[in-house]
């Protein structure tokens, strides 16, 4: 199960301290 | 994917800014960005998961490549030939895998080398053709 963050400053600081990069998922609820 | 990179989603309905400021039209949007949150790739629409895993580790390798982590590049592509053979990202997924080896050794001839497998795997290919200056490259 993919585990999704929901605030880029959150991604970022996570990605800088994994040294990953982001997939970022623009997507409609409906 | 957890294990590769960190997922983030955004929502049109609760976060329409982000929507703007990524000029993002159209959803779905997949983008790759690398660990500082510089977007390097984006593609639009519904692929299937054989296709959606291929195009991101594709972007994902150019990203790597990008960021001279030229190992980390040759990992994913080498993913991309292990788990996602028959995909559209397989042709430029040949091209990037003799760049990324030409920076590995040091050697132009793995430029040639990835012309001489697209013509002969995939003639048709739009990275066949931006291939073709390469055949100018001694084997």
């Amino acid at each position: 199960m993919i585990i999704w963050q929901e605030s880029f400053d959150t991604t970022v600081q996570k990605a800088k301290a994994d040294g990953k990069l982001i997939v970022m998922d623009f997507f409609n609820p409906h | 994917m957890n294990n590769q990179f960190i997922p983030l989603r955004i929502n049109r309905e609760k976060q329409r800014a982000m929507f703007k400021q990524y000029l993002v039209a159209w959803t779905p949007t997949i983008m790759l960005l690398d660990m500082d949150g510089k977007v390097h790739h984006r593609f639009n629409g519904f692929l299937t998961p054989p296709e959606m895993g291929a195009r991101i580790l594709l972007d994902a390798a150019k990203i790597e490549l990008f960021l001279q982590r030229n190992d980390r590049a040759r990992r994913q592509l080498d993913n991309i030939f292990t788990d996602y053979q028959g995909t559209f990202a397989i042709p430029e997924a040949i091209f990037y895998s003799g760049v990324v080896d030409m920076e590995l050794q040091e050697d132009p001839k793995f430029l040639r080398q990835l012309l001489e497998r697209l013509r002969k795997e995939f003639p048709l290919s739009e990275w066949t053709m931006k291939a073709k200056p390469y055949e100018l490259i001694d084997l």
